[in-house]
């Protein structure tokens, strides 16, 4: 450290420290380096959210799972408030998954969620996806499926049983309401995607009697607080990879870069520049005194 | 997904380096001086030392990986 940090007004340093840390530039602001403020906080966060929009909303989470642990979160959180989310994500996430589920997570790559489901009916929810079924007359529909669903519980012969509806299009043209029913499976509630899959049977009464004659696949929308900085599981970290390839990893790196940035910023601001404001002047002095150096 | 972004997607993996680059460049140097002046000088020059080494160490590489 140089006299030249006495030289700077760093007001009280702590305060500067967490406000800098929380919002990068804000412990800058604080002590009034504005200039020094404005270039942490455009740079810092446009590199924070850049990596964050390329990655598609999924560079920043963390995993606490023993040997799914991400190390790179720790390299994230410098950034601070964008960044920490994340860690109430992570506990509302294992909350949400029994150890028995996260078994199953493994072992099942599409992790519907078994019975528990059945406590969010009825749920009403845009839906697209896709069609494969038998129509009335016997011949094949499949399509493109775009509408509304809405799902409910009813007593039936065996116990609760899922029943529901479909409205909307079918490759962009009207169709009959679907009439759905179980075996229905849901994505969890929580999740790394702003979607969650959705599948269920398709049926229809043929000879008097409802038959299961196809089925439709596709997702739901997710709330924002239920996906942003979630954790990804598995299957979501391998989609988002295929779906993104090396972009992805350089996401990534934008978050890791930003949040150890702020690093060097929260010690700029708990404790002044490295060379302090009139040192640049002294330095240049003496670079023109000091005559080169000959043989 | 946005179309820029499809347009991110597209374009070579060392585009992304140089506004990484700058930011790099801006902070680390901010965090080493106060005057705006001297930080927007030494930033530059930061910026195209980098570039050059980073430039020197591709051709490097791609002469010693020439026929591979």
């Amino acid at each position: 450290m140089t006299d030249g940090h006495n030289k700077i007004e760093l007001k009280n340093p702590v305060i500067a420290a967490i406000l800098a840390f929380l919002i990068p530039g804000a412990g800058h602001f604080y002590q009034g380096r504005t200039f020094k403020g404005a270039i942490y906080c455009f740079c810092i966060l446009s590199t924070f959210f850049c990596g964050m929009a390329l990655g598609d909303w999924k560079t920043v989470y963390y995993q606490s799972e023993p040997g799914k642990r991400n190390l790179g979160y720790f390299a994230q959180v410098g950034v601070g408030l964008p960044a920490l989310p994340a860690l109430i994500q992570t506990s509302r996430y294992n909350k949400s998954i029994s150890p028995a589920k996260l078994a199953q997570s493994e072992a099942d790559s599409n992790y519907f969620e078994s019975p528990p489901y059945r406590m969010e009916m009825p749920l009403e929810a845009p839906f697209h996806g896709t069609l494969l079924d038998r129509g009335d007359n016997g011949k094949n529909i499949s399509g493109q499926l775009d509408g509304y669903i809405k799902l409910k519980t009813v007593p039936g012969e065996f116990g609760p049983e899922i029943k529901g509806t479909f409205e909307g299009t079918l490759d962009s043209k009207p169709i009959a309401a679907l009439n759905l029913s179980d075996p229905v499976g849901i994505g969890l509630p929580l999740g790394g995607d702003p979607e969650r899959s959705l599948e269920c049977a398709v049926v229809r009464e043929v000879s008097g009697r409802q038959t299961d004659t196809g089925h439709i696949e596709g997702a739901i929308p997710r709330p924002f607080l239920n996906w942003f900085e979630m954790p990804l599981s598995n299957q979501e970290l391998d989609d988002i990879n295929k779906k993104l390839g090396k972009r992805y990893e350089f996401a990534v790196v934008f978050t890791w870069i930003a949040g150890l940035l702020n690093l060097l910023v929260i010690w700029d601001a708990f404790e002044g520049p490295a060379y302090g404001r009139g040192d640049e002047e002294e330095t240049a002095s003496t670079d023109k005194k000091t005559p080169p150096t000959k043989p | 997904m946005s179309i820029p972004l499809l347009f991110a997607n597209q374009v070579n993996a060392v585009v992304y380096l140089i506004p990484l680059l700058a930011v790099i460049s801006l902070v680390y140097n901010a965090t080493r001086y106060e005057i705006p002046q001297i930080i927007i000088q030494r930033s530059i020059r930061f910026f195209f030392t980098a570039i050059i080494i980073m430039g020197a160490l591709m051709t490097l590489l791609a002469l010693l990986s020439w026929n591979l």
